[in-house]
């Protein structure tokens, strides 16, 4: 069994109700859910709180998953992500990192090499970011990552929100011509 | 079909507003229009899984980070119920195994007398069990139980422990690895006496009895929802 058709069989048992299924499940996502949370929140009592909130729903919505289209561990990422994002939001508006674009280097970013499950899909993404100017690129982590608005990159870079939002569109645009090739 | 220098000034492609959707950067009128297009264009739909499917390749980036064991703790509370730390028969397989455990707690249930016997001639064997809380930490609570097989009656004394408001305890019956089989909703103090179902066996040397906290009314699923609060292995009389 492949490790995504494992979550898939654990998600298909929380659905009945299986607990072990969902302890099983804990143990084999909490760690990678876990520094989702982390990252987006920078608060370990704030990313433990929005963890429990994840597993929470994943128990409750696991009978949910297949309706989007996502595959199995994009649904959990996506959904911790979220939790975390919306947590981080409503704690008020806070100032994110600096960010001085002029010293974004290419040679910073992690190539597929450091991926943990480097698939050819995982691969292509970070084959395609790295195709952008470095210092664009640093903007769509960001946002993914860390949940920065283009406000909060606007604030953190010191560029002008218009320009932020053209530049992160545009980058975008170039992300996906590159994605579908 | 866009100008990509142009973004900015024309109308957004879709493919983008659906990568900002994923990111997070929409703001409240652009979410709200975008949320009411993925009701009805499938496509948009499809685009937007697409996205995020890429974009969670960035996480592989992040160091691993085991949380601390009280996360997992706090989730099963809240999922579960009050205090339970273990599965079922995660409280329950030292009884299973502790055969002289067993032996030792039917002496007990014996030794002090707290039983009657329903009825000074029995026909049938009969069996007692001495329940003992599955958590001696958490909750003060002790019954017995003594079952007649002759004549199919389970008497259960509830020494101590009530179920706390709203909630009542509820018997189970467990034999050898088999589902636990509900017996019923155990009244609040004093005595019960349950008619013992016909579709169970009426050899029950080695089974076991658990009391486990319920909603009111007891388990709507048939099976043990919440903590297990006492448990007891059942020895012939």
């Amino acid at each position: 069994m492949t490790p995504q058709q494992e979550i898939e069989n654990l998600l298909s048992k929380i659905a009945l109700g299986d607990r072990n299924a969902f302890s099983l499940l804990y143990d084999r996502t909490s760690a990678k859910l876990f520094s989702v949370c982390l990252r987006v929140l920078k608060d370990r009592t704030e990313a433990e709180e929005a963890l429990q909130e994840a597993f929470l729903r994943i128990w409750h919505r696991a009978n949910m998953y297949r309706t989007n289209g996502y595959s199995p561990m994009t649904w959990l990422i996506t959904l911790t992500r979220n939790i975390a994002i919306d947590r981080y939001r409503k704690a008020g508006p806070k100032a994110s990192e600096k960010l001085d674009l002029a010293e974004v280097v290419a040679d910073d970013r992690p190539g597929p090499e450091a991926q943990v499950v480097a698939s050819g899909e995982r691969a292509r993404l970070e084959m395609c970011l790295k195709e952008l100017p470095a210092d664009r690129a640093v903007l769509i982590e960001r946002a993914y990552l860390d949940g920065d608005t283009y406000q909060q990159l606007s604030d953190a870079t010191g560029v002008k929100l218009n320009t932020i939002r053209t530049w992160l569109r545009r980058s975008l645009q170039q992300l996906r011509e590159c994605l579908v090739q | 079909m866009t100008d990509p220098e142009n973004t900015s000034g024309g109308a957004t492609p879709d493919s983008v507003l659906a990568a900002e959707y994923v990111l997070g950067l929409l703001g409240p009128e652009e979410l709200e229009a975008f949320e009411a297009r993925l009701d009805t264009e499938e496509d948009l739909v499809i685009e937007v899984a697409r996205w995020a499917d890429h974009f969670a390749a960035m996480v592989d980036r992040l160091p691993e980070a085991t949380p601390p064991g009280r996360v997992k703790r706090a989730i099963d509370t809240r999922l579960f119920g009050e205090d339970e730390r273990k599965s079922l028969f995660g409280w329950l397989w030292p009884y299973a195994v502790g055969g002289i455990a067993a032996a030792m707690l039917a002496f007990v249930a014996i030794d002090t007398g707290l039983v009657e016997m329903p009825g000074q001639v029995a026909d049938g064997p009969v069996y007692r069990a001495d329940l003992e809380p599955a958590d001696p930490v958490a909750a003060n609570i002790s019954l017995s139980a003594v079952f007649d097989a002759g004549r199919g009656v389970l008497e259960v004394a509830q020494v101590q422990g009530l179920a706390p408001d709203g909630r009542d305890h509820e018997l189970w019956l467990i034999v050898g690895e088999n589902a636990p089989v509900s017996l019923g909703v155990l009244p609040d103090d004093g005595v019960a006496l349950i008619s013992w179902p016909d579709a169970l066996p009426r050899d029950v040397d080695g089974a076991l009895f658990a009391v486990s906290e319920e909603p009111d009314g007891g388990s709507q699923t048939g099976a043990p929802t919440g903590p297990i609060r006492a448990v007891g292995s059942i020895t012939l009389s």
